[in-house]
Parts: structure tokens; sequence; C-alpha cells
């Protein structure tokens, strides 16, 4: 008797799953999604389906496009254009153009987040300037790795992070901290990615300078190998940092004021003819030329986050709110802040003649 | 006397390699009986019937040679015409019989030779020689190893085994089974290490047994794991005698069957499967890599096609992307569900290796040439199946081969099946459930009252620490296990 319940048991485990059953030629792996909004006010759907026939080359894709009343209205209506169903887990990149990220991104994004297909460990970009399905166009016709364009931008430029869906909602789900979303254009038929987009309460307000994209990745830890020069022509000097750590804290004694703590190390790259290291001093007030650059850039920066923007990008919010700070339930809380920024330089290689190779 | 002659042929007239000879000396007469086929003639002519005629006319039949008796007489000076034949024959086997106890087909069919004489029947060992020498081990294959092995006879078995252990410790015991066959069957174990109780068990299992033919170890196998239902054996079969004395300093127990070139040892717990002899002869430090392949094929050989096949069917978003479009790009065009192509070429390959096995060598080759050829390129050129497939069931099965005894090799491939079909109908989760049941299946086999899976569990941690990952230096290692033996050290008498 026992015997028969555990083979039951068994056989409900078994064939509950049965209908999840898909054999891997009957599935259309969407490599890129892209969304537009029609005039008419539906969303226009495009997306870059792997082509599996061509066993040579795998990087070559099927652009299928459609249009419906919902995302996923739409996405049914390609199974019409395409003999498969499309498949969204090994989806690497989403791109929604401007007029949804200012309006419509709650909509959208929820299509996603419910889909237990996927584990939304794609990225997202917000289409500067270009319709979704251009660049759609352009990343197929080019072939682009998307991924490994992005982590090499994000390495070498620092304007765009490697946060996921996934971290951008928990993100946006936070209190008192708003998100900045990589945006990407198409240039010349070349696919750019583009400064970060800021946004306030799901809704997309304007786009950061690429400087300003590089200092809030930075102040947000997203990214630490980036380049930065000071002075100009015969006083140039270009710090490449490999590691920068900060840290964003309220004062113990004024509960206003907030001290941004970073500390920066790099190999100076680069120097014109008038920059001349012969001692340990000359090194450290390149050291101090930096830092004050990087403070009055900060400053600066959360100047403008404070006056002009008036988002808090960079959670200082989330801070107070922990902290059970009473001025975050105040209106306006950032214009009441003064911040104050403490930045630590060190220039740990200089370089030399003598190469090791 | 002429009864029993008369009775005997009666009986016997059926087997015409027996052969009756009456030998009428000094009128006096003596019937030899024996086998044609099993014993060996010359033992039979020049020193049984020698034997007898000397004893009984008193004087050398040549007179160049010195016999045994001539010199008894010459030194003690009696009488031997009515002395026993039994002290006299020139052969050390020698039984005087009781023809109502002891059944005297067996004597003859044994390679006896019975002489009947008035006063008495004696049986006289002339047995031939009909085993093939000893040779190189066929099955298990060793680098450094010895390179002798079993062979058909159980005396040279015996023989091979007492070479390396010198002890009179090393004790023997050996029954006849098999109402048909009466196969001499034995048991051998170093009596201060074993334990007695297991002895006496494996002594009373043997016992019980109740069967017209005992023609291999298996069958005393499958009498004394009678209780293990489990795919896997809890006895080791080896055609090694070094192996055997490796056990038997560790205190298990070796049943010898005759006509078998394999040797039982017992208990065997999952560990011994997966270790080998070669690790205890090459260099300690070097065992550890050797010993994860070992065991990274064990998981390889049961899981790989159920894997592939829950990947490409259920959890498509547990792989890499580019791995699913070079897999996904691979499938197309095959006519098959993957269950399906999965299936056929497992199916296909067990074919090739059975067909292996029961070929002669000649054609054995060519087979698998063909075999490997249609299978593996023309399959994939024509489309049926896909590159990967094949990989996959390589992996599989070059994997499953690193076991070398059949059992292990065969339960393996259930429970490849097992996994196969439960990923088949539900994915990862499905190959979840199926190790659930492995695990569950392993964990209660029992290996001779001791449990299968030691020592995992029960756990053992010293002895994990010197046999799961490494193997301890020899000098070190001087403590004998404790589920097998009570005489622990290693290092003194």
């Amino acid at each position: 008797m026992r015997k028969y319940v555990i083979a039951l048991l068994i056989a409900v485990l078994i064939f509950g799953r049965l209908d999840s059953i898909r054999e891997l030629t009957d599935l259309a792996v969407v490599k890129a999604f892209g969304i537009d909004l029609t005039e008419d006010g539906k969303y226009h759907i495009s997306a870059i389906v792997i082509d599996t026939s061509d066993k040579e080359n795998s990087e070559s894709g099927i652009i299928y496009e459609s249009t419906g009343d919902s995302v996923h209205d739409a996405a049914r209506n390609i199974v019409g254009i395409s003999p498969k169903k499309l498949y969204l887990a090994h989806m690497e990149t989403l791109i929604i153009s401007e007029e949804i990220a200012k309006d419509k991104m709650e909509n959208v994004l929820d299509f996603f987040i419910r889909d237990n297909e996927g584990s939304n460990a794609f990225y997202l970009f917000i289409a500067n300037g270009n319709k979704s399905s251009e660049i759609i166009d352009t990343i197929n016709q080019e072939k682009i790795d998307m991924v490994s364009f992005l982590k090499a931008s994000e390495k070498y430029r620092g304007n765009a992070n490697l946060k996921n869906l996934n971290e951008i909602i928990k993100t946006i789900f936070k209190e008192g901290i708003e998100v900045c979303v990589n945006s990407i254009s198409v240039k010349d038929d070349k696919v750019l990615i583009n400064n970060m987009a800021y946004f306030k309460d799901w809704q997309m307000k304007d786009y950061l300078s690429q400087e300003e994209s590089v200092l809030y990745n930075v102040l947000t830890n997203e990214v630490n190998n980036i380049i930065m020069s000071v002075g100009s022509e015969d006083n140039l000097a270009v710090l490449e940092i490999v590691d920068s750590k900060s840290k964003i804290s309220i004062d113990k004694q004024q509960n206003n004021k907030i001290n941004i703590k970073i500390d920066v190390n790099g190999n100076l790259s680069e120097t014109s003819k008038n920059i001349q290291i012969k001692s340990t001093n000359d090194l450290e007030e390149i050291q101090k030329s930096f830092e004050s650059k990087i403070n009055s850039d900060v400053i600066e920066f959360c100047n403008k986050i404070k006056n002009e923007y008036n988002t808090d990008i960079l959670g200082i919010g989330n801070l107070l709110y922990r902290k059970k700070n009473t001025l975050y339930t105040e209106e306006n809380y950032l214009q009441k802040l003064s911040i104050d920024v403490e930045t630590n330089v060190n220039i740990s290689n200089q370089g030399g003649i003598n190469k090791k190779w | 006397m002429e009864d029993l002659i008369e009775y005997l042929k009666s009986k016997l007239k059926n087997l015409n390699d027996i052969y009756f000879r009456e030998l009428n000396i000094k009128g006096k007469k003596v019937y030899i009986v024996f086998s044609d086929a099993l014993v060996d003639s010359n033992l039979v002519s020049n020193y049984v019937v020698r034997s007898i005629v000397e004893i009984i006319t008193n004087e050398p039949v040549d007179e160049r040679k010195n016999t045994l008796k001539d010199k008894i007489e010459e030194k003690i000076g009696i009488n031997t015409s009515n002395i026993d034949l039994e002290d006299y024959i020139a052969i050390n086997k020698v039984k005087k019989l009781d023809k109502e106890k002891d059944n005297l087909f067996t004597y003859i069919l044994s390679g006896f030779v019975l002489i009947v004489l008035t006063d008495g029947i004696y049986a006289v060992e002339t047995k031939a020689s009909l085993v093939r020498g000893i040779s190189e081990p066929t099955s298990e294959n060793s680098v450094r190893g010895a390179k002798d092995s079993f062979v058909e006879n159980i005396m040279t078995n015996i023989g091979l085994v007492r070479r390396r252990l010198k002890t009179e410790k090393l004790e023997y015991k050996e029954s006849k089974i098999g109402t048909k066959t009466k196969t001499t069957v034995g048991i051998m174990y170093i009596s201060d290490i074993a334990k007695p109780d297991l002895v006496n068990l494996v002594g009373e299992k043997l016992n019980k047994i109740i069967i017209d033919g005992i023609l291999d170890i298996n069958y005393i196998q499958e009498y004394i794991e009678e209780k293990n239902e489990s795919d896997f054996p809890v006895s080791i079969n080896t055609e090694r005698p070094d192996i055997v004395s490796y056990y038997l300093l560790q205190g298990r127990i070796a049943v010898l069957v005759d006509n078998s070139p394999y040797v039982l040892v017992l208990p065997a717990f999952f560990e011994d499967f997966i270790n080998h002899i070669d690790d205890v002869y090459q260099k300690s430090k070097n065992v550890t890599i050797t010993k994860i392949i070992r065991y990274v094929c064990l998981v390889l050989t049961v899981t790989i096609p159920a894997l592939y096949l829950s990947l490409i069917t259920f959890d498509q978003e547990s792989i890499p992307t580019e791995l699913l479009t070079s897999f996904a790009a691979q499938r197309e065009g095959v006519p098959f569900p993957a269950f399906i192509e999965a299936i056929a070429m497992i199916f296909a390959f067990e074919i090739l290796r059975e067909s292996d096995l029961r070929s002669n060598k000649i054609t054995g080759n060519t087979m698998s040439i063909v075999g490997a050829l249609i299978l593996g390129d023309a399959a994939v050129s024509a489309g049926i199946v896909s590159p990967i497939m094949i990989i996959v069931v390589a992996l599989t099965t070059i994997s499953g081969l690193t076991f070398s005894d059949i059992n292990v090799v065969n339960a393996l491939r259930k429970w490849r099946a097992i996994y196969m079909i439960f990923a088949s109908l539900c994915g990862l989760i499905g190959m979840a459930m199926a190790t659930i049941l492995f695990v569950t299946s392993l964990v209660s086999t029992n290996s001779y009252t001791k449990s299968f899976t030691y020592p995992v569990a029960p756990l053992n941690m010293t002895q994990l620490k010197k046999s799961l990952f490494t193997r301890m230096a020899i000098p070190k290692d001087n403590k004998r296990q404790k589920i097998l033996t009570n005489n622990l050290t290693r290092s003194r008498e």
C-alpha cells in the first residue's frame, strides 16, 4: 500500500511538469527586444531571434516586428509571422523608447516582471534619440554582442553600469532612491552606448551628461576603472583609476549634513612636459590636484541633483529613512542638505621607461 | 566383489569413457575402474597398476627400480602379502571406501581410480591436469600490479593466494556443493583478522545451498547475496590474487569455486568499486586526481544524458545563451524528439557493446569499426542525430568504462535509464527525484550486515580521510578498519 502511495506521489510530481515540455527546436530564442509606442497608442515590438538554421554562424539573427494593444498581445501576434514561439529567458537586451520611459514604463516592465519564464537578468536601455526598432535593426546588422559591449563600456568609459532589470526594479521599489538607466542610440549606423537617463517615480526625466554619468557610477560604486585628467595642454596629467570606493553617510553631529568619502587608487597614465615628478612632494601635489578636481566635480554634481534635477539618484533619502531621520518625511529634503566631500587619491604607479618584457 | 563390479558396470553402461580392467595376479583378482577422460593414464599405469602388482607379488616389476615396498621390507622384514593397500600405493591421495556409505560414482567421476579388491575398495587420485596455465588478467588491468590471474583449478587459485600470504592463520575450508556437479567451494580468511561471526555467516549460507549444479562463481554469489535487492553487487568479483590477498589482509573473506577463474570477496562497499588496487601500487600523493576523475566519471556516466535532456527540453534558461544557440543549431532538422534521439543512440551503443562482448575477436574488431562509423559519422551526416548527442553518448560510455566490475557497469546503466526517464518527464526536478531514489537505494543496501555506503553513511571520518580523495601513505596507514576486523593494528602481530 505504502509503495503505491509513494509511486502515485512521484507520478503526480512528474506528470505535473509535462505540460511545460518544450523542444529546443520549437523555441525562438530572443536575444534583444525593443518596444516603441505607435502614433495611435499601440505597442510596437521588434525582437532579434537567433537564427538556428544557420549552423555556421550562431551570431546571425532574424528580426520579427508586430504591433498590439499590450506588450503580450504584440508578442503573441509574432506567432503569426514566425513558426516558433518567442522565448524570452535568454534575452540580453531590452530597449524601450523615450516616450514609454517617460510615461508608460510601469506598464511595459510589468509584463517582464510577471513573466515566469525568464530570470529578468537582462539589461535595460532607453533609446536615446532613436526609435528602438532602429537600434534593434542596427544591432542585428552589426552582429553586436550587447553584453560584452556593455561590459566594455562599463569598464573603460564608466558612463554605463551593469545593473540588470532585476536590480533596477529592486531599486525602484526601495524608499528614497531613484534609478538611472543606461541609454543607447545609433549614430552613423553604429550603435553607441550613451549617457544615463535619470528617473523620478517611474518616469524618465532627462539624461545626465557624460561626466555626470561617470560620477554617478563612481558614487554608487558601480564602476571603478575610469580615466580622469587635470590641467590642460602642457600641464595635463591623466589618471587611470583602477580602484575607487565611495561612501555616503550622514554626519554624526548635524543631521542635515551628508559626508561623501571617496578613496581612489590609480596609475598615472599620461603627463605633459610641464609635469615633473622628481620627489614625493611633486607626486603629492598631483594627488592633491586630482583630489580637488574630484571634490569640486562631485560638489557641482550634487548641487545639480539638488537644485536642477531634484531627484534622489544617490539614495540619500534611503540613507535618512534607514536612520529614521525625520528630514526624509519633509518635502524637497534634498535642498535642505549640505554636502561635504572628502577625497583621497593615491597614485601607486607612475610608469617608467623600463618595460618588464 | 564380482557383484559390485556387475553393479557398477550396469550403472555405468552408458558412460563409455569409464574403463574397467581386470587384473589377475597370482590368482588374486583385482579390478580397477576409472574414467579415461579424467585420469592421467601415465599415473594409472606407472603408479597404480605397478604398485598393485608389486604389493601383491611382493617383488618389484622393474628390477632396476627400488620401490618403497622393497625398502620397507628390507628394513623391517615383514611380509606384505596381507597389508593394507592404502599404506603402500605410490600415490599420496588414497582412501579406503565403504561401498554402503560412499558414493563410488563421485570418485570415479572426479578423476579417481577405483581399486576393487576382495577385502576392500580403494580410491586413488590420478586426476589429469585439465586446466590452462596461469595467464595475465583479462578483465582487470593494472599498470604496476602483479600480472598473474586465477585459473579454473581451485587448487591453483588457493596456491596463488598462499604464495602471497605465508601464514598458518590463512585458513581454508571447503565443501562440495551441487547434487550433480559436486563442485568444490571453499572459503578463505585470515583467522586472527576476519570477524568470526562473518565467517560463520558465510559458512551457514554455503551450507544451505541445495542445487543440482554450480557452474560459476555467480551461482554462489547469488545464493549468498540472496537478500540483496539493490542493483549493485555487495561482493567483489576479481580474477587477481593480489586483490584477494589485499582484501584478506583487511579482514574480508574470499569464496573460491572450482572451475571459475573469479574469486568472490565479501563484504564489499560502494567505495571498493570506485577505488582501484592500482591506487595502492602508485605514489599516494598523486592518487587524488585519479580518484577525482573516477568520481566525476561516476557522476557523468549516470547523469550526462539526463542532464542534456532536461536542459534542452525543460530548463533551457539554465544554460548560457551561446551554448543554447549551439545546441539549437545542431538540433535543427533532427526528425526525432530529444528523448527518442537519446534513447535510440544509447541503445545503439549498448548494442555495439553487447555485440563486441559476444562476438569472437576477429569479427569483433570489424564490427566496432563499422558500428562507430555508422553511429558516429554517418548518422550525423544523414541528419538523423545531432553531433552533440554523439558527444553525450560517447562521454557516457567512456565514463562508464572506468569501472571494471561488469555488475557495477550494468547497475550504472540501469540508473542512467531511470535518470533519463525522470529527466524526460520533468527536467532537472526529475533528476533531483531520481537522485533521491538513487541515494535511497544505495543507503538501504546491506552488505552482509554492514552498510553498503560505508564510510559515508554511517559516517566514519577516519576512513573518509584515508580513502575519499586521497590514499594514506602505507607506513602511516597502520590501522585496519573497525567495520571489518577486531584486530586493528597492522604494524605488529
